[in-house]
């Protein structure tokens, strides 16, 4: 599984160093931490789905097939990469969070951290959704797929913050008991991978049948 | 011990059926599975090594089913060069060492840097800036350093030129010199099979049409040279695949049922494989 890592990092070399860069500049500039998180966040989303399609390019998955893996570590690999990517994202994020303070600004910790799961939750969905759909469709399908999701989640999101009001929302999760909380989002969280890596693992094998040839 | 044995494996594909193949392949052997393109010579790679599951049949590899969980184990010891290296166009040679040595408990890396040595690789140098041959170099020396006892070739000589054929050719012999040691080898250059393999399996659309000891091939057929009224006169059954010209008629046949007072050359493995793959086969 490590060795499908390393794979995916030399693969994503070059490319993760110039948008971590690019993020961790977002998120040092004052007054714009809000913008380099979003960002930060993205990139987490994005990069490890890319390297599905590098995967595709090459025919990688025809040597993996060949070589002492299981489809199980083959996929699952890439779940990890995910969870990688959010870590350093978070990791973008909080070091942000530490520049304000340096600016003299203030940081609402509460807010960073609700902020933070509220993040965790909507890329594990995402992640979630797209990588089943990368599996059955392919890349290219799949990208077009997830930024379907991502209009649906901007349309829905948006529409429930003009219902509800952002701060009424935020205020009204934050009434909740954090460990509550905390509780819903690790189940939606950990529910929702463990479903997609699933379907994911049957979506692979079925493409190696050339069942979607 | 066999390092492959096949029986009445097949695999159905909307558009392709493979088999029923029977199939075996001697330890300190090599064994060239001929065809042309899309003649199913992949597929059977695949289903060897459980990257596709077979329909029906048995695949043993090394003694060991290939549907037991422990077969993920033996992969360790068998090295498979595909036609294309799939090998992430970014990556380096140092670098997919680095991933195999994750990938193999026995990887060598001493003996995958002598490989890429005597291969003359860069080990530094990006996948995509490497040649055709230096791509499939890189795959046999990925195959090669990981303790393999059997070798799967997937038209590892295909595109490559004559000088580089023959170099790899030598390293797959030298390969198959030991006891317990064996190659099984896929390509549509017959002549690059000749020159190495023990045995010959030729597929055609899927069917399994031969697999017999090359030597023994190349004993029982004679390349029978004629007019056409004498082939006319030759027992049909003795005829494996014939081609009539407006001067002269050329037949593969039976060597030992041919008439004696005809012309009968020693046919090259092409001819034989090129006579049977026709229509004509009986």
């Amino acid at each position: 599984m490590i060795a499908l890592l390393k794979k995916d990092i030399f693969v994503m070399d070059k490319q993760m160093r110039v948008l971590v860069i690019l993020a961790l500049i977002f998120n040092l500039i004052p007054n714009t931490d809000a913008f380099g998180a979003t960002y930060a966040m993205m990139i987490a989303l994005m990069l490890p789905i890319s390297t599905v399609s590098y995967d595709e390019r090459c025919k990688w998955d025809r040597y993996a097939a060949m070589l002492p893996w299981s489809p199980c570590q083959i996929v699952g690999s890439k779940y990890i990469l995910s969870c990688g990517a959010f870590l350093l994202g978070m990791v973008l994020i909080l070091l942000g969070k530490y520049a304000q303070i340096l600016y003299g600004n203030t940081v609402d910790w509460q807010e960073t951290a609700l902020l933070l799961a509220l993040y965790l939750v909507l890329i594990a969905v995402m992640t979630a959704v797209v990588y089943p759909l990368v599996y059955r469709f392919g890349s290219e399908k799949g990208r077009l797929v997830m930024v379907a999701v991502f209009i649906a989640i901007f349309i829905l999101g948006g529409g429930l913050m003009m219902v509800v009001g952002l701060e009424q929302l935020i205020s009204g999760m934050g009434a909740l008991p954090a460990p509550v909380l905390a509780v819903i989002a690790a189940a939606v969280v950990v529910a929702g991978t463990f479903l997609s890596y699933r379907l994911s693992v049957k979506f692979y094998l079925r493409r190696r049948e050339g069942a979607y040839a | 011990m066999n390092a492959i044995d096949i029986r009445g494996l097949t695999k159905q594909y909307k558009d392709f059926t493979l088999g029923p193949m029977d199939l075996t392949l001697p330890m300190g052997c090599v064994l060239g599975l001929v065809g042309e393109n899309g003649a199913g010579k992949s597929t059977t790679i695949r289903l060897i090594m459980n990257a596709v599951s077979r329909d029906g049949g048995e695949v043993t590899v090394m003694g060991l089913d290939n549907l037991a969980p422990e077969f993920r184990e033996m992969k360790e010891d068998i090295g498979v060069v595909l036609d294309e290296t799939c090998v992430p166009e970014f990556i380096t040679a140092r670098q997919l060492g680095k991933i195999l040595s994750g990938a193999y408990r026995n990887w060598d890396e001493a003996a995958y840097n002598s490989w890429l040595n005597r291969f003359q690789l860069p080990p530094n140098k990006k996948y995509k800036e490497y040649s055709r041959g230096m791509t499939m170099k890189l795959g046999i020396a990925a195959a090669l350093s990981h303790g393999a006892k059997l070798l799967l070739l997937d038209e590892a000589t295909s595109g490559l030129d004559p000088m580089v054929r023959e170099e790899l050719l030598e390293v797959f012999a030298d390969f198959a010199a030991q006891d317990d040691h064996a190659v099984l080898i896929s390509s549509h250059i017959v002549s690059d099979l000749e020159k190495i393999c023990d045995y010959i399996a030729f597929i055609h659309k899927g069917k399994l049409m031969l697999c017999e000891e090359k030597d023994m091939l190349l004993e029982r057929y004679g390349l029978l040279k004629c007019s056409p009224q004498e082939l006319a006169a030759i027992d049909p059954a003795i005829i494996h695949g014939k081609r009539i010209g407006e001067y002269g008629a050329e037949a593969l046949v039976d060597r030992e049922r041919a008439p004696r007072n005809l012309l009968v050359e020693k046919p090259t493995l092409e001819d034989i494989i090129l006579y049977l793959a026709k229509e004509e086969v009986r």
